[in-house]
């Protein structure tokens, strides 16, 4: 009887902590409901919200397949090494993450900008290297490439190594192994690890406002509201972002616990 | 998986995105003022675009910094619009830009709530701004005076209006100390706080609160740091962080820098700027005329 009391009262103590835990994380949407006036969709300039919408989906889409594609070999090459190696090959992703935004944004506007070598050289061929699509993609990748390694570092170094070992011995190379293998078994970490930089990248604000004002992506539009229109005109660029920002984080989890599940 | 993709959704994808796009031929940037945001976005921006067939492509941030980012060579565009002398000269002293011209002038306010309870006593119009301000519980707003100018000229004005109402201590008494963090927000967060009714009052250009739709009540000359206010205010100084600071004229000055990619268009935008449809749309917004103004330097 006790025991069951005890039980019944720690279960009891979790579920508040939780329960005070999730109040926390959406305590702040009640600022929605302040009365601001009339919400304006376009703060004055129409369809500048449709194509903050259109540059902040687009061009975090192709971030996020480059990162895709730069970090999962540089993850599962992470996920490889042990010690000093392990430590020299981090500190550079480390590095990117550690810097606030707004010193990032710094960095490469001087060093990507207009005014440096590289940013000359890509203006001769017709490149622009500051407000341009190109410089708010390459921001975007810089900002969430070392939360996609390090959370798919993660993802490979949690695998058991004996299926690897298992598709070679049954004459698999090293290419197919992972392709074949290891892939497969990291999905669900590896789609927790796109949201993740999925989120960074589409919420970049402090770098992005140095780098790409133009196109303006939605935080940037947010910024341009807030000076623009006031409050009117951010409420609904929130509640889209919000709209925007979430499906891909809840599909890429979803799709990945279902097709784990018949392994687990 | 990238191993997955094929070149073909690359490619749609790079052509959709346009990142491998090459500089847009009718393009023009311009860094300014971030209370010029409302102007710029909703009245100059269209008709830039149908009288010059230019696409306004605007920067908005706080003008200080603004003319760090031009000398530094991290951003470069084609023109420059600040309030007060004092960023323009930055860029003029490093060799950005050789002249600039006064545009528009604007001048200080109080904006103040719609949803305060001190609103009626503001809309009324019978009592004294600055009595309104003394009333204890007034939740005033202001930007910070150590980075920002409009900060700095709201402390002159007080202190100026202390002297002419022979009460030393005014000053101090609605703003507190300089750094007063019940006070002390961003620029367009003071604004945003007003709206949503968190504050009843604030120091704001005149041109703020007109493009928010806010109310406001004027101040009287020369505490409004209107023409010719500076030399009546000549001997006000504030000091900060060991600088003294005179008031500022509020004057908007625009510049073409001497690196801006696109100079032609620049000089086109200056002239158009200075034409009666560009200082009707100005003045629209809460901008006065720049006459008797001088050019800088």
């Amino acid at each position: 009887m006790k025991a069951r009391l005890r039980t019944g009262l720690r279960r009891l103590a979790w579920g508040g902590a939780g329960a005070a835990a999730m109040a926390f994380f959406l305590y702040p949407f009640l600022g929605l409901l302040t009365p601001v006036g009339p919400w304006q969709w376009n703060a004055g300039v129409p369809g500048s919200t449709a194509a903050a919408v259109r540059v902040s989906l687009g061009l975090t889409g192709l971030a996020m397949l480059i990162v895709i594609a730069a970090g999962t070999p540089l993850a599962w090459q992470l996920s490889r090494q042990q010690g000093w190696r392990r430590w020299l090959w981090e500190a550079p992703v480390l590095l990117s993450m550690l810097l606030p935004p707004l010193a990032l944004g710094l960095l490469l506007a001087l060093s990507l900008g207009p005014g440096s070598g590289l940013g000359r050289m890509l203006l001769r061929l017709g490149l622009e290297t500051s407000n341009s699509r190109l410089a708010f993609v390459v921001t975007q990748i810089y900002v969430s490439l070392g939360y996609y390694v390090i959370a798919a570092r993660a993802a490979f170094a949690g695998l058991d190594s004996e299926w690897e070992t298992t598709a070679a011995l049954l004459g698999q190379n090293h290419w197919q192994t992972f392709r074949r293998v290891t892939l497969p078994l990291a999905r669900l970490g590896l789609a927790a690890a796109l949201s993740l930089a999925w989120v960074r990248a589409l919420g970049e604000f402090g770098a992005i406002v140095i780098t790409a004002y133009y196109p303006s992506g939605m935080p940037v539009q947010l910024w341009i509201n807030l000076q623009d229109s006031g409050l009117p005109g951010v409420m609904p660029l929130l509640v889209l972002f919000l709209l925007i920002a979430l499906p891909l984080p809840w599909a890429a989890q979803i799709l990945a616990a279902r097709r784990a599940a018949p392994r687990s | 998986m990238p191993n997955k993709l094929s070149i073909s959704v690359w490619a749609a994808l790079i052509t959709l995105t346009g990142v491998g796009q090459t500089a847009s031929a009718q393009r023009v940037q311009v860094a300014y003022a971030g209370s010029m945001t409302a102007v710029m976005n909703r009245g100059l921006g269209p008709a830039i675009r149908r009288d010059l067939r230019l696409r306004l492509e605007g920067r908005a941030q706080g003008a200080y910094g603004l003319a760090h980012f031009i000398t530094s060579g991290a951003i470069r565009p084609d023109l420059f619009i600040c309030i007060t002398p004092g960023p323009m000269r930055i860029v003029l002293r490093a060799g950005f830009a050789r002249r600039a011209r006064p545009i528009a002038r604007t001048q200080l306010v109080i904006a103040y709530s719609a949803h305060s309870r001190f609103a009626k006593l503001f809309q009324a119009g019978k009592t004294a701004w600055w009595r309104i301000l003394e009333k204890p519980g007034l939740r005033l707003g202001r930007t910070n005076p150590e980075t920002d100018p409009q900060g700095r000229n709201f402390l002159l004005m007080l202190r100026a209006a202390g002297q002419k109402l022979g009460q030393p201590q005014f000053a101090d008494t609605i703003a507190g100390p300089t750094l007063n963090r019940r006070q002390i927000y961003p620029e367009a967060e003071v604004m945003a706080r007003l709206q949503a009714g968190q504050l009843d009052a604030a120091a704001a250009y005149q041109c703020q609160p007109v493009a928010l739709g806010l109310p406001y009540i004027h101040l009287p000359w020369p505490l409004n740091l209107g023409p010719g206010s500076h030399r009546a205010l000549a001997h006000m100084r504030l000091r900060l962080q060991g600088k003294s600071y005179r008031p500022g004229r509020l004057v908007f000055y625009a510049a073409v820098l001497t690196r801006a990619p696109h100079p032609r268009r620049a000089r086109r935008l200056l002239h158009w700027l200075l034409r009666p449809m560009a200082q009707s749309i100005l003045h629209h917004y809460g901008y006065d005329a720049a006459a008797g103004a001088r050019s800088l330097p």
